[in-house]
């Protein structure tokens, strides 16, 4: 059982400097003060992060994860404002090494609070989160034990996610021994991979656990340039929610 | 007149084009994974997808095809490709709504591929998440084809890959049923209520 630190008071969002050569940049108004938002509205959304990364990764016993963002910042109409991963304000971050518990349940549990703001005027390029887990293998090499990525619920409201990790695999049996005499599997350079569709065909993977992460999402302005989320949703986490720690 | 105001169109800018289409016209974002597929008796899968709209539709951004990884499931049988999807369509009417169509394929150790199934979903309508369960077929051909299909592998396939999501000509297919792909969708609309619909 973890003591969660679940309160989302951590409000890391702050104004951000008025970009007036750009037709499209704005400002954002963030929560709990009080500038005053000029030109046009945009949507900007803030996300309040789980605070639980609840684990089962089959046979690990020890694991830490990797986060870190991807979205579509090419364009530049996609900027971050105020991320923090883990209350250090870094695009991404690290988790603790978490090793199984000793009772029934086994589980992996890092509790890992995320707290991110970004603006957009467009959509697309949707914000996704890419995990990297790693933990030692039997000779006592970090080696990685799975990749996932996940795009952030765009409704408003409370989500729960759960995440298939991946690993690459070689194709030959004497390279997959070699590697795994050595420590050294195959990895990917950039983790951003994962979360893009390009690229990805000649890749052979083997899935092999899942990552839980909980979201609450907070828009702004979404409805009023138009966009139709739709319902809260419904089989995100709703109504009375399990103590912090507990996967359920 | 007309002729002269499309050609002056496609000359702007694409910044300038994104601006008016979507002054203009409805707006569709798709935004989600192919999360993986269950029900296949191989392992060893990858998908091929494509969207195929009406002409309507335009593709603003993201891109209409693709192929996933190669996911070999270690626990239980879903094999789990995750793909990102993120298509934003603008559109001016309904007709020919986004279809998803799909070839599940298997690889074997050799690296050969067999066809495992076809299959093809709508897009949701309606705006906010939804999982999708998208079942598959494939093609049976005779006897023959089917014993060599299960001693070497091989097997009929589709000549022409619009009869997954159309409904002409079909009546000469003879198929089997294959698994499940699942898919998690998000949908946001963007100005259908200026025009009155309702979804």
């Amino acid at each position: 059982m973890t003591i969660s630190t679940a309160s989302t008071a951590l409000c890391t969002a702050r104004t951000g400097p008025p970009q007036r050569s750009e037709p499209f940049e704005r400002w954002t108004l963030s929560l709990g003060e009080t500038s005053t938002l000029q030109g046009s509205a945009q949507h900007m959304f803030g996300l309040r992060l789980p605070l639980d990364i609840p684990a089962e990764l089959q046979g690990q016993q020890r694991v830490r994860a990797t986060l870190l963002w991807s979205a579509d910042m090419t364009s530049g109409r996609t900027r971050e404002l105020g991320a923090t991963l883990g209350g250090q304000g870094l695009e991404e971050g690290i988790s603790q090494i978490t090793s199984k518990s000793l009772d029934a349940r086994r589980a992996l549990v890092w509790n890992f609070p995320i707290d991110v703001t970004f603006k957009s005027t467009n959509p697309y390029g949707w914000p996704q989160i890419v995990l990297s887990v790693y933990g030692p293998d039997v000779f006592g090499n970090d080696v990685v034990r799975g990749y996932g990525a996940v795009h952030v619920p765009f409704s408003p409201g409370r989500h729960k996610r759960t995440v298939p990790m991946f690993v690459p695999e070689s194709t030959s049996k004497l390279q997959k021994f070699t590697s795994w005499f050595m420590g050294r599997r195959p990895e990917y350079t950039d983790p951003k991979v994962v979360a893009q569709g390009e690229g990805r065909e000649v890749t052979r993977v083997r899935s092999q656990g899942f990552v839980t992460l909980l979201f609450n999402v907070v828009t702004k302005d979404m409805r009023k340039l138009g966009y139709d989320t739709g319902p809260p949703d419904t089989q995100g986490v709703s109504g009375h929610s399990p103590p912090q720690g507990l996967p359920t | 007149m007309i002729t002269t105001a499309a050609s002056w169109f496609e000359k702007t800018s694409l910044e300038s084009q994104v601006l008016l289409l979507t002054w203009a016209m409805a707006e569709v974002h798709v935004i989600g994974q192919i999360m993986g597929a269950t029900g296949f008796s191989e392992s060893s899968l990858f998908c091929k997808w494509g969207v195929h709209t009406g002409a309507a539709w335009k593709l603003l951004s993201g891109v209409r095809e693709g192929q996933t990884q190669v996911d070999t499931p270690q626990i239980g049988d879903m094999a789990y490709w995750s793909h990102p999807i993120d298509l934003h369509f603008a559109t001016k009417g309904l007709q020919g709504w986004p279809r998803l169509h799909l070839q599940v394929w298997s690889q074997d150790s050799f690296g050969r591929c067999q066809l495992e199934g076809y299959g093809f979903c709508h897009v949701p309508s309606s705006p906010g998440t939804h999982q999708l369960d998208c079942p598959t077929w494939r093609p049976l051909g005779s006897w023959r084809e089917q014993l060599a299909r299960a001693f070497v592998g091989g097997g009929p396939q589709l000549l022409h890959g619009d009869a997954i999501y159309s409904g002409a000509d079909r009546y000469r297919l003879h198929t089997a049923a294959g698994g499940t792909v699942h898919l998690e969708l998000g949908l946001l609309l963007r100005h259908f209520d200026r025009y009155g619909v309702e979804c």
